[in-house]
């Protein structure tokens, strides 16, 4: 079947990646998740996946083991569905499949981290850094079948475990993966520090190997996707913010090492429920922040819209420094309640 | 290749069977084991357990 709008969706059962444009389970009648199957970037989806995939369903439908099965699905949600999330109230209808009416799959995680923000949590490395891919921990995955180690990166977890170009995957924290999506289901549930069990098969012998997490492993990899992370920057700060490049930073006169955000789109009045806070304080598209709260060192995407996550709570002000034309000039930005 | 895991599972739908194959030719899901289901879980897993056939649910959006 295929679902086409997220109105409804059980989020006590379907807990997947929604920055994604495919997502698919493999499940059976009783509910239970034989895997899933779709990641973000391209090098890691095939139609060979999707089918091997699939093949790897109907095997743990004719064998089902339920114990190893029962952690696919995920703990209680805190929003039974989408649309009953504070951040989602306003703006969705239910049989609206326009572009913005719509509850798409990145809606849902949107929307889960906007309500949460909202209500004033600080939201965890988890919610920010989701489903990080094995390439986290140095595995490379053939994405043709998810459970294939094509290579370890040096100097990584995985090659201090012990993993080897050629190993099988047979299961990850107790459950058998079918695609690299399940993978990332089991490192998504990891948590910040500990480690992550393998059951591993090599040359026909079975192996076990643990990788150890230390702190901040889920960081290695970016999370950020202007098409996503936008959004929400647009909903907390009110404007997009894009990190000035080499070049950009030279024509400003801006060192390498300094904060360089140009804001490169602001919500208009016409937009359904815009943030317009940054608007109404005098930012502009074309500003370039040098500064906020104090901080004026370089920050990544992902670190941007961490600070603004973890860092700063509804009601808030945001205290920015900006070059426009030339001249630095001081705009607080008010961040909603 | 694709055809013979896919056959295994349940092709599913919620809207009208007219509406669901005027929705199924816009956004062009071939239809190989039948009418597809559209945002019908329930109706999905009701078809799962009446064959005893998986179930794949695909989540994509109309473009």
């Amino acid at each position: 079947m295929r679902v086409i709008q997220g109105w409804g969706l059980d989020l006590s059962l379907f807990q997947f990646d929604g920055d994604m444009t495919l997502a698919v389970f493999f499940l059976n009648a009783e509910r239970t998740i034989y895997g899933r199957y779709g990641t973000k970037h391209a090098r890691d989806s095939s139609l060979e996946g999707l089918v091997n995939a699939a093949e790897g369903a109907l095997e743990l439908h004719r064998r089902p083991d339920k114990a190893a099965l029962a952690a696919k699905t995920g703990p209680a949600p805190r929003w039974r569905t989408p649309e009953v999330m504070p951040a989602l109230l306003k703006r969705h209808s239910k049989g609206d499949v326009s572009s913005y009416g719509c509850i798409h799959c990145h809606t849902v995680r949107e929307g889960e981290m906007i309500s949460r923000w909202l209500g004033g949590e600080s939201l965890p490395d988890r919610l920010l850094w989701q489903y990080p891919l094995p390439n986290v921990l140095g595995l490379n995955v053939e994405a043709k079948d998810g459970r294939t180690v094509r290579s370890v990166s040096n100097n990584t977890a995985a090659q201090a475990a012990g993993f080897k170009a050629g190993d099988a995957l047979v299961k990850v924290e107790g459950q058998p993966p079918i695609s690299i999506a399940d993978l990332q289901w089991a490192l998504h549930q990891a948590p910040e520090t500990g480690e992550v069990a393998f059951e591993v098969e090599r040359a026909g012998r079975p192996l076990k190997l643990t990788v150890p997490l230390g702190e901040g492993w889920r960081k290695r990899i970016p999370f950020h996707r202007n098409n996503t992370t936008g959004f929400l920057q647009m909903k907390v700060a009110g404007f997009f913010g894009d990190v000035l490049s080499g070049g950009e930073r030279q024509k400003r006169g801006l060192a390498d090492e300094a904060l360089g955000l140009r804001v490169s789109y602001m919500p208009s009045a016409k937009d359904p429920d815009p943030n317009l806070n940054a608007a109404r304080a005098g930012l502009r598209v074309g500003d370039v922040i040098t500064e906020v709260d104090g901080r004026k060192g370089r920050m990544t995407a992902d670190e941007w819209l961490a600070y603004l996550f973890q860092k700063k709570k509804p009601g808030e002000t945001l205290e920015l420094t900006v070059l426009r034309a030339g001249a630095a000039q001081k705009i607080p930005v008010p961040l909603p309640r | 290749m694709i055809i013979r895991p896919v056959l295994a599972f349940v092709a599913l739908t919620l809207l009208p069977v007219q509406d669901a194959e005027e929705l199924r030719r816009a956004v062009g899901d071939v239809p190989l084991v039948g009418p597809w289901i559209y945002d019908d879980v329930p109706a999905g897993f009701a078809e799962a357990k009446r064959t005893g056939k998986p179930l794949a649910v695909i989540f994509r959006c109309v473009p």
